[in-house]
């Protein structure tokens, strides 16, 4: 059977050099089929993907032993994919705001877009948007339309990338990471109409993904790249039910698991469930009220939340349900409206910046992001001495710190000689054992920890959620986790509260809430994870499209 | 992720020599500066500049090769001698704005409370007036000597600055490691300091180069008119001044010195301000 995409032997070098960063990949797509491109950061997805597009930066050049298109021979990859995307191939970027000028309204950008390469009267081209937008689940058109980007959710925008990669009926479509920047139940959503999509249309499909749930749900192939070469290729029942490489193995480990649940809480984290309620409290909020502007709604709506003395209590809830401004709140980054925070004791909602400074030794924070939350501009040894100097008493002699840092960075297992580097330096899951190490230099009580994995591929996931378990069993401290990756919370928590729409839908014993939620949006969060098994989730995914239709 | 480690030290190399290059550039330009500086001291006393040492406008000769001006004086003593007063003045104009304008723009900008936005209103009132307007202002009211001179320009010129690096400074604070520091407890002018100041203060270098290259022209100006330094002592302004009326009568040269002077001197801070500018820019990346 003749491909819509053939490119045997690609490699992709940076002009002038010897060798290349993607290495002789062979990548086949068929009308009908969804290909996945997996590995981690760096594993050259995005570069091939770039060069199949004939998009890629200066100062890089792509080669390749033979490639074809339509069954078309293309002699010139760079100039010929330049010629045909947006043309016959659509594109789905992975960043929906970027790129939509954020200056003009959402439709006059998708009319540029379309005009420039079906030429047609404006008011056939608006009749078509609508309807490209009516299709991917967007039930008011007109209002998309005249909106700015900005003003549309994340799921939102995504829709209208994708609107904007189909209405040129395009034979294949290129998605580069389509859902990674959204909410586990967007995700779901938004994978399903990607795949209603190609095979109503008899397109192909290149879908970019480190996220191998991804491609259980949608692709029919996959490729897993590592270090520019292609380690397995093969049919996804081929490569998910059998892998032959032990790399491939290793990243479906990495996996969440809904069914290791269990054994994760026999493991003896939370063997202790019942103690949660006897333990003193060392963080406790009440009624926690909070607007940002007096005619903006309320972002949290009467909150109470308990962290006990050396255990974890998980927030979880999607984007915009709060979960953010709650724990900026409780690190008293924000004033907040009314409500009480009581830490260690001590009624805290009052104090002045000043007056809460000394507390701050024992409440520490870890981003999300390492990378933004560590300066540049300093080593190592600098970031995380920085709050042993802050609270001189901690340690108070320059003996006594460098023992203390050293100590820090061998408890978050990395080599003494990383003190002295700076974080540009290290990889992503080395940041982020530096910021834990930072937050916890000063043995504080309580560490919030904000989307602590979401930034780190899944491979390194894994290890950085078992330091953090360890490092909680070492030193008795209580973590307030805030994330919607459930392996992570599974690993971590004690206590689990669900969040939606800025009130408590659901608290209790992690074990609970998590095996038998009673909440309704919990039940939709817990099943928005995405499944293992290839096929398992087809009737989630039907679900998700279902209420894509309904408008939902 | 071995890839990434692998082009990390030849990507940090490829940025290294353009960084090394235009640092080089700078020290060059700087050197240029500094000579010129050096040698309005060599060319003799001051003098020197006001000696009459010929025939009233006399054309370049082997002896003076930029002329005599209209008095008998000559035109290449007195250009080099000029130069220790213009860059001089213009220099010290920078080194006031910077240490004034700086702090303010990093206090305005990490902290926004009333008095942040008292400040900002009092810059707009002092910018909305045109910069010559306001100089002369200042120097009507205080005298045109040296010393008034970089009050005047200071003033004129910090508004600017203040502006332009506290957009900066904005920036910066809303970086997740200034939050991450204070969430840690390190105190806001320590933040400041070690977060704030390391990432700002590139800008706040090449803008005051801007205000330099912009106070030697604003000192000209006002020289030109003739409020500003007052001949004979040897200034860049006031000698294209007093070259005007022999320029129409042919000798060309009185004026055109003094004036490739000044836009000689401006273009060289100007680029070093420009490469200063791309080389803060290039750090944040």
């Amino acid at each position: 059977m003749s491909q819509l995409l053939e490119i045997r032997g690609l490699d992709v070098r940076r002009t002038g050099a010897d060798t290349p960063i993607v290495h002789d990949v062979d990548i086949a797509v068929g009308r009908r089929r969804v290909v996945g491109i997996v590995g981690e950061t760096g594993a050259g997805k995005t570069l091939t993907v770039r060069a199949v597009l004939g998009a890629l930066p200066n100062g890089l050049q792509a080669a390749t032993d033979s490639a074809s298109f339509d069954g078309e021979p293309v002699a010139n990859l760079t100039e010929t994919m330049r010629g045909l995307r947006g043309q016959r191939i659509g594109v789905v970027v992975q960043d929906p705001l970027g790129a939509l000028p954020p200056i003009q309204s959402v439709g006059t950008s998708l009319l540029t877009i379309l005009r420039t390469h079906r030429p047609m009267p404006k008011a056939r081209a608006v009749e078509r948007i609508k309807t490209a937008l009516l299709e991917v689940g967007l039930r008011d058109p007109d209002a998309v339309m005249k909106s700015r980007p900005h003003e549309l959710s994340g799921g939102m925008a995504q829709r209208v990338v994708i609107a904007a990669a189909f209405m040129t009926d395009p034979d294949l479509i290129v998605a580069d990471e389509p859902t990674t920047a959204l909410d586990p139940t967007v995700q779901a959503q938004i994978l399903a109409l990607l795949k209603r999509e190609i095979l109503a249309r008899d397109a192909g499909a290149i879908i970019i993904t480190h996220d191998m749930g991804v491609v259980a749900q949608v692709c029919t192939d996959v490729v897993v790249l590592y270090q520019g070469t292609v380690r397995e290729a093969g049919t996804v029942e081929q490569v998910l039910g059998d892998p032959q490489d032990p790399y491939t193995k290793e990243l479906l480990a990495a996996l969440p698991n809904p069914n290791a649940f269990g054994a994760d809480v026999d493991e003896g984290v939370h063997a202790d469930e019942a103690d949660g309620t006897e333990a003193t409290a060392v963080v406790e909020m009440r009624d926690i009220v909070k607007s940002y502007g007096r005619k903006k709604p309320a972002v949290l709506k009467g909150v109470d939340l308990r962290v006990p003395a050396g255990r974890t209590l998980a927030i979880v809830g999607e984007s915009g349900a709060g979960k953010s401004t709650l724990v900026r709140a409780l690190l008293k980054l924000i004033p907040i409206d009314s409500g009480s925070i009581t830490f260690e004791g001590t009624d805290v909602s009052g104090l002045s910046q000043r007056q809460f400074r000394t507390s701050r030794r024992d409440l520490q924070v870890v981003y999300q992001n390492p990378t933004a939350a560590l300066n540049p501009r300093l080593t190592v040894r600098a970031l995380i001495e920085e709050p042993l100097r802050t609270f001189p008493e901690t340690a108070p002699t320059a003996a006594e710190r460098t023992a203390r840092v050293e100590e820090l960075i061998q408890a978050v297992r990395l080599d003494v000689t990383m003190l002295d580097r700076y974080p540009t330096q290290l990889s992503g899951g080395q940041k982020q054992r530096v910021a834990i190490a930072r937050a916890l230099a000063t043995k504080p009580a309580v560490v919030v920890l904000d989307e602590p994995t979401a930034s780190l591929d899944l491979s390194v996931r894994r290890h950085i959620v078992d330091l953090l378990a360890r490092l909680q069993r070492e030193t008795g401290v209580a973590y307030v986790l805030v994330s919607h990756d459930f392996h992570t919370v599974r690993s971590l928590a004690h206590d689990v509260v669900v969040l939606y729409r800025g009130e408590v839908a659901e608290a209790g014993p992690a074990g609970a809430v998590l095996r038998t939620p009673t909440h309704p949006y919990t039940q939709q969060l817990l099943d928005a994870e995405l499944s293992m098994v290839p096929g398992e989730s087809a009737a989630q995914l039907d679900r998700g499209s279902e209420s894509l239709v309904g408008g939902h | 992720m071995t890839t990434m480690v692998k082009s990390a030290p030849s990507m940090l190399r490829r940025v290294s020599t353009s960084r090394s290059r235009a640092w080089t550039e700078v020290v060059v330009w700087c050197g240029v500066l500094v000579l010129a500086v050096v040698g309005s001291f060599l060319v003799g006393p001051a003098s020197a500049a006001i000696d009459i040492v010929g025939r009233p406008l006399a054309p370049p000769s082997p002896e003076h090769i930029f002329g005599l001006d209209a008095y008998g004086m000559d035109v290449a003593v007195r250009v080099a001698s000029a130069a220790r007063l213009d860059i001089g003045v213009a220099v010290a104009a920078g080194l006031v704005v910077f240490v004034i304008a700086y702090p303010v723009a990093l206090a305005t900008g990490f902290w926004n409370t009333w008095w942040t936005k008292l400040i900002l209103r009092l810059l707009d009132v002092f910018q909305s007036f045109p910069s010559i307007v306001l100089a002369l202002t200042v120097v009507a009211l205080t005298g045109n000597g040296a010393g008034n001179l970089i009050a005047a320009s200071a003033f004129v010129f910090a508004p600017v600055f203040v502006r332009t690096v506290r957009s900066v400074v904005l920036s910066v604070r809303e970086q997740v490691f200034v939050e991450s520091a204070l969430a840690a407890g390190v105190p806001p002018i320590r933040t400041l300091i070690r977060h704030v100041v390391p990432h700002t203060i590139g800008a706040a270098m090449a803008q005051t180069t801007i205000a330099v290259s912009r106070t030697i022209i604003l000192v000209a100006g006002l020289s030109f008119i003739g409020v500003g330094i007052q001949p004979p002592t040897p200034e860049w302004g006031s000698m294209v001044q007093t070259g005007v009326a022999p320029t129409l009568n042919g000798a060309w040269w009185v004026a055109l010195f003094p004036g490739i002077a000044i836009v000689a001197t401006v273009m060289i801070f100007d680029r070093i301000g420009t490469l200063l500018g791309t080389l803060s820019l290039e750090a944040e990346r």
